[in-house]
């Protein structure tokens, strides 16, 4: 339809034309901004819909319906009645309700296994490890050392600060104890360095973005006039 | 009035003849108190307009009558008070009446000088009425005389209620608390909060100080100044690590373990927004596999991964000469988050088994010997959600048969990721911007003429940094200067 060059042209432009209408939220909300952020939501849904109905419904539906036999047909009908009963709950709540359960159902199991097997044990298997010096005898034992005994007493003291049940008796009551208060006060400052690595991790990716945009925009305006 | 008197004659005479014997035997002797004439001279000394009040009606007298007989038999009265007789009635005898016969005479002359009667305390306990109705005040014509029983013959003993007294209002008891100034102050305090619970507060829209605005205008203008600066100069001034991470070196260590035409599956879930940073970091990564010659296979869990493989492979293809199908292919989107993570890791080739309407994917030569997950020589996690990263960590692992993982992950992932790391789980990462230019700087010399978009970023990503660094400094330090001034106001104010 187009030439390389005149798509080319069209696409940068469009690109700077919505970068600088995004940009200018910050003067404050404006229709420009408002028209950008509308245009990309549409597209975004837009775009979604098609993907969904070219991978899910053709890839995983209709293809193998026209080329399965009739066992995977049979196999492809729970499926397609799960969807339309899904469907229905646009209107009719009753029928979904048994779909959206196995689907909270299996998604739950899937989660709750993968998170054990994957995360929780081999975590804990790790921290435990952190003074096993007996695979690593060449590496220097001081640092080693130190270095477990740092992302130990912040494992357990940070795990300590949501530990928020407190001792009950006459005199005291409902108070943490002073060896909790005093872990729960490390605890804060390895919390508060975890939230600044955190801070710092958003910022970067923030601003290698704006970067890369501005970057763009000086590449179409040296494509457009000085090449 | 003459009925009540003749009656107690009549009824004598009647039942002196109808009396048994031991009546008869008790009736010849003088009785000890005639209550009988008792009454009778009581009823004397009662005003004549009293008369209409005590007639009863043939019928009621007769029931009278009827219901106490022993009432009519005076002959009888002194035996029976005589057996159970209390002690102001003990030793009164008709003697002791003769003078009152003689007083009644003289009642109807002055009736002002009839003494009051005065009633034994034992009876006076029995008016618990009188409590009730002081206030009413019989008088004398409205007072009733008992004609019957012990206290026949006495006057107002049991005020006449028949249906005419009127009774009072119960007394009004003071309510008022006794309180200090505190408790009232207290009161007063509650009774406002209690009130003011149910009164809907005015919500006042916040408006923004002016302040605010110039200093947001101001951040921005100096940003954009120590980003727009440094672009359009291109300046490649600013140097970058030489010395890797040991993350960024196993990571690469691995690349370089391939083999030739290793199997690769990149997972490709990030966001168009961040596309810069992790194209940035991808690049390096991506060249370095496509110079080895790796069959890659790329999916994603996101709807717009395919968007995003797309654009990156238009960087990469004019490099390097691959072709789609042929030596990388995009197996496309992937539902289903953790559940389809886990199916696919099962089963491969069969979650992903067509291509559309064209036919099968398995047979082109990027999927040549795939039939599980273990089958690709590396696993390579592109994502800038920590959450995506830790999905595929965790149900991708068990099907990797110690196949490793590698991560190229976003800036603001890695403080939830590294810790896979550390734990074995992943085998190398690349970070950001940063990784993508360690990286490319450590690239060898066959790779010198590559895309290099991490080195062009560089600059302004450091110089930008730089500026927001100063801009938090500076406003901290403006923060601190006006808390300060504030403070010494507050203390000046309170020491005036």
């Amino acid at each position: 339809m187009f030439s390389a060059p005149i798509a080319d042209l069209i696409t940068g432009l469009f690109s700077f034309v919505f970068t600088i209408m995004i940009f200018s939220y910050v003067i404050g909300d404006n229709p420009f901004f408002r028209v950008a952020i509308h245009v990309f939501v549409g597209l975004a849904a837009g775009f979604v819909t098609l993907v969904v109905f070219e991978q899910i419904f053709i890839n995983k539906l209709i293809a193998p319906m026209l080329t399965g036999n009739w066992t995977q047909l049979a196999f492809l009908a729970i499926p397609l009645i799960m969807g339309f009963l899904l469907l229905s709950k646009v209107r009719y709540q009753k029928p979904g309700r048994w779909v959206v359960a196995f689907l909270v159902g299996v998604g739950a199991a899937a989660a709750i296994a993968g998170a054990l097997g994957g995360t929780l044990l081999p975590q804990v298997w790790a921290s435990i490890n952190l003074f096993d010096f007996s695979e690593n005898q060449s590496a220097n034992f001081v640092d080693k050392l130190v270095e477990g005994i740092i992302i130990l007493t912040g494992t357990v003291f940070t795990l300590a600060y949501f530990q928020f049940g407190v001792r009950e008796n006459a005199t005291k009551p409902g108070k943490s104890s002073v060896l909790m208060r005093a872990i729960t006060s490390i605890a804060e400052f390895f919390i508060a360095i975890t939230f600044g690595a955190l801070f710092a991790g958003v910022l970067s990716a923030a601003l290698t973005a704006l970067v890369e945009r501005t970057h763009s925009i000086i590449n179409f305006f040296n494509s457009l006039f000085f090449q | 009035m003459a009925g009540l008197g003749s009656s107690p004659t009549n009824s004598s005479q009647f039942e002196a003849e109808n009396a048994p014997d031991w009546l008869n035997a008790t009736s010849g002797e003088e009785p000890a108190f005639d209550l009988a004439s008792l009454a009778e001279a009581k009823v004397e000394s009662q005003p004549e307009h009293f008369e209409p009040e005590l007639e009863l009606s043939p019928a009621t007298e007769a029931s009278r009558q009827e219901s106490s007989p022993i009432a009519s038999q005076t002959g009888n009265d002194d035996s029976i008070l005589s057996m159970d007789m209390p002690d102001w009635l003990a030793g009164f005898t008709s003697n002791d009446l003769a003078p009152a016969k003689n007083q009644t005479g003289s009642v109807g002359d002055n009736p002002d000088d009839i003494a009051p009667a005065s009633l034994p305390s034992w009876v006076q306990a029995m008016r618990p009425v009188e409590a009730v109705v002081s206030g009413v005040g019989l008088g004398d014509d409205e007072q009733f005389v008992e004609k019957e029983g012990p206290l026949a013959g006495f006057r107002a003993v049991i005020p006449a209620l028949d249906g005419g007294a009127t009774t009072h209002k119960s007394k009004i008891y003071p309510i008022k608390l006794i309180s200090d100034d505190i408790q009232q102050s207290q009161a007063a305090l509650l009774d406002a909060l209690l009130k003011s619970e149910g009164v809907a507060k005015k919500i006042s829209s916040k408006s923004k100080p002016a302040a605010n605005r110039i200093s947001r205008w101001v951040v921005a203008a100096v940003l954009f100044l120590a980003v727009f600066i440094p672009s359009l100069l291109g300046t490649q001034q600013l140097a970058i690590p030489n010395e890797s991470t040991s993350d960024l070196r196993d990571f690469r260590q691995t690349i370089f373990e391939l083999n030739a035409d290793a199997p690769v599956l990149l997972v490709i879930d990030y966001q168009p927004a961040l596309a810069g940073e992790m194209e940035a970091a991808l690049s390096p990564v991506l060249d370095d596999l496509m110079l080895k010659g790796a069959r890659l296979t790329f999916i994603s869990t996101s709807p717009t991964g395919s968007l995003m493989i797309a654009r990156m492979m238009e960087w990469m293809l004019p490099i390097h000469s691959y072709q789609q199908g042929e030596q990388y292919i995009d197996l496309g989107y992937l539902p289903g988050d953790a559940a389809g993570i886990q199916v696919f890791a099962n089963n491969p080739e069969q979650t992903k088994r067509h291509d559309g309407m064209d036919g099968y994917f398995w047979n082109s030569p990027p999927l040549a010997q795939i039939q599980q997950l273990s089958d690709f020589a590396a696993l390579v996690i592109v994502t800038d959600n920590p959450d995506v990263g830790r999905i595929w960590i965790e149900q991708a692992s068990p099907r990797l048969a110690g196949k490793p993982i590698l991560a190229v992950i976003s800036a603001q992932a890695e403080p939830m990721l590294r810790p896979y790391y550390d734990s074995g789980q992943i085998t190398g990462i690349v970070t950001g911007l940063s990784g993508g230019a360690i990286y490319e700087q450590n690239q060898t010399e066959q790779s010198q003429n590559r895309l290099k978009l991490a080195r062009t970023y560089w600059d302004t990503y450091g110089l930008s940094l730089v500026a927001i660094e100063l801009l938090i400094i500076g406003g901290s330090s403006w923060s601190l200067v006006k808390g300060i001034i504030a403070r010494r106001k507050e203390k000046k104010v309170e020491e005036a």
